[in-house]
């Protein structure tokens, strides 16, 4: 069996759909790397796109073998010889399913690694995950097989894969979370698959890959409504068992690590490889927030999460507006902007001076402006570059224009010119306004004439 | 002469099934997706790629060999015949109503160029699959705008005024055909050629 097996990965197509599969998987991967790299939500979530795009080029590929086998007539061929019909398909089978697991399972494994090494905090429900992908990523291949042998038109492997790619992208543009979808994005920083999930795709694994095998190996109808009937009940249980909101809440990742000494500074546990930065920038910004009356001793990470909020399409609503932050007095919070998983946040202590420490107090400060006039005072600078609560992480940030800083620039001088007894008195009434979420005039509470 | 022709090499070809399934796609998608006279701009991109993919299986014949040994002008005949299926793929398109006809119809061109190039590399087995795999991450991470190497990735998504997305479409179309139509496709073997159909 394994010199037939041998010979048929030699003589197929499948090295050459193998090598897709590897390349489009290493592309999808490759180009998300930074993302993933630390955070095991995001791995998961790239691993179901992979499998998502090399489901349909394998089931191509299986298509365009199975026709190769229906051209050759090599069924008549095996119809003489005196052996169960499904041992004359399963080299054939056998040899696409071990291409294809093979690849994608190297792949996915080295992503596993790299992910186990270099992230802070272990989640391995995406490692749970790899079984049922791989299963589904077989049973598409197998699927495609038995169709190629079904219907011997060249139409059939650009139809299927073209297909399959359709209905991903009907599921996403339709805009509403599908149980089918490999394409739904709902992972934040503090998520992890829901377990639902892995058994869902199990089930759809099952479905495909028994399916693929009945319909491929089939002689007689009774086994080909078998194996429809396998493909439904795998995709009915799929269905019914994968909830639409696809990652959960992990109250782990969200627990505080705190660093040692004084004053402290805490980050949630995803992001425990940043704590040595962290721990930096918040205590520079605690130091210049300690000018202040009734200074913040200690700072945390803000762990508002969009799921959690029970937000469906994190894609657009990480907005925290309107929500209360239960922070203990002389805590302040702060948000962690880490950028394709780098370990540092450059904007950190900025971010925090601005607003007087305030600012990520829940309400919606859609002026920036009077949040850097108070940042730049604590930090002594001429001016400072306006920094919007819970929009730090934008991939492409507008730059201030030159206008708009040297108006800044001019509010922190005239804030200067004042005693400096009543310019502490202004800072600190504006930090109680933000904190009272009296957003409106916050910029006459700093520079307007006339006593604080 | 030329009459008995045609008809031979679009059955040899199998054009007529292919555009069937191309507008069968196209208007399946259509009456399934379509609100208000539009569609999604996503349905619109993987649906222009599905029936443009269909024109892979028809840039070759199921015996190559053979056809080469006729003495014809093969050249101008592949350019054709690529040329002429993108645009009345792309005419169906802006006639339903899927996009802007100047939108629909650089996608075909480009797409038609991409299957040519597929075609003239790896044959007509696995000439589709260039464009399956530049369409399929168009349609699923759909981005409009950017730095123009983005633009250029999500070429498909771009609008009518995007020149980075015209030059990607006209170097696509401009290599694909000439390409296409210079080559044809690798050799075959003699025993694949054999195979019935």
């Amino acid at each position: 069996m394994i010199r037939v097996l041998r010979i048929e990965l030699r003589r197929s197509n499948v090295p050459v759909v193998a090598l897709s599969v590897f390349l489009v998987s290493a592309l999808v991967l490759g180009l998300t790397f930074r993302e993933w790299l630390r955070d095991w939500s995001q791995l998961a979530e790239m691993t179901e796109q992979a499998v998502g795009l090399t489901a349909a080029l394998a089931a191509a590929g299986g298509a365009v073998l199975g026709r190769r086998e229906k051209r050759s007539r090599a069924d008549e061929l095996f119809a003489g010889t005196g052996r169960p019909a499904w041992q004359k398909v399963a080299p054939t089978a056998g040899a696409l399913s071990i291409g294809l697991v093979a690849v994608q399972g190297l792949i996915l494994a080295a992503a596993l690694v790299l992910v186990r090494v270099n992230a802070s905090y272990q989640s391995y429900s995406a490692v749970w995950q790899l079984g049922p992908d791989l299963a589904v990523l077989a049973g598409a291949g197998l699927l495609g097989l038995a169709a190629g042998r079904a219907w011997s038109s060249a139409f059939v492997a650009p139809g299927l894969a073209a297909g399959l790619v359709l209905v991903q992208v009907v599921f996403s543009a339709s805009g509403v979370p599908h149980p089918l979808s490999f394409f739904n994005s709902g992972a934040s920083t503090w998520t992890r698959l829901a377990d639902e999930v892995v058994l869902g795709r199990a089930a759809l694994g099952a479905g495909l890959l028994v399916a693929g095998i009945l319909l491929a190996a089939s002689r007689n109808w009774a086994v080909r409504g078998l194996g429809a009937g396998a493909l439904v009940a795998g995709v009915a249980a799929a269905l019914v068992i994968t909830p639409v909101q696809r990652f959960e809440v992990d109250p782990a990742a969200r627990r505080l690590v705190c660093s040692e000494g004084a004053p402290q500074v805490c980050v949630t546990a995803v992001h425990a490889y940043a704590l040595a930065d962290t721990t930096r920038q918040a205590r520079e910004a605690l130091g210049h927030l300690s000018q202040l009356p009734d200074a913040p001793q200690r700072a945390i990470e803000l762990n508002y999460d969009p799921v959690a909020a029970g937000l469906t399409d994190t894609s657009t609503s990480t907005l925290p507006w309107d929500t209360t932050p239960d922070v203990a007095p002389g805590t302040m919070q702060f948000e962690l902007v880490l950028k394709d998983g780098a370990a540092t946040d450059p904007d950190l202590m900025r971010s925090m001076v601005s607003g007087a420490g305030a600012s990520l107090n829940g309400c919606r400060l859609d002026d920036p402006r009077p949040l850097a006039v108070a940042g730049a005072w604590l930090t002594d600078a001429p001016t400072f570059e306006p920094i919007s609560p819970y929009l730090r992480d934008m991939p492409f940030p507008i730059p201030t224009p030159p206008e708009e800083m040297q108006a800044i620039g001019a509010a922190v001088a005239k804030l200067r010119a004042l005693p400096h007894q009543q310019q502490v008195q202004r800072v600190s009434e504006f930090r109680e306004a933000l904190r009272a979420c009296r957003t409106k005039g916050l910029m006459d509470i700093l520079i307007a004439p006339g006593p604080a | 002469m030329i009459t008995g022709w045609i008809p031979l090499y679009v059955r040899s070809r199998g054009v007529l099934l292919a555009l069937l399934a191309a507008l069968a796609v196209i208007a399946g998608i259509w009456l399934l997706a379509a609100e208000h006279g539009a569609i999604d701009e996503r349905l619109a991109v993987i649906t222009t790629g599905a029936a443009m993919m269909l024109a892979g299986p028809t840039l070759g014949t199921f015996d190559q060999a053979l056809e080469s040994t006729a003495a014809m002008p093969w050249p101008p005949r592949r350019a054709l015949h690529l040329i002429l299926f993108a645009l009345l793929i792309a005419a169906v398109l802006a006639g339903i109503g899927y996009a802007p006809g100047w939108v629909v119809l650089r996608n075909c061109l480009g797409l038609a160029g991409l299957v040519g190039i597929g075609a003239a590399l790896v044959g007509v087995r696995y000439g589709w699959v260039p464009a399956l795999l530049w369409t399929a991450p168009q349609a699923l991470f759909h981005s409009q705008g950017g730095p123009v190497p983005q633009q250029v990735l999500f070429w498909l998504d771009q609008p009518a005024a995007s020149t980075a997305a015209i030059v990607t479409a006209a170097v696509l179309f401009g290599l694909g055909v000439s390409f296409y139509a210079r080559r044809g496709g690798p050799p075959v073997s003699a025993a694949e050629s054999a195979l019935p159909s």
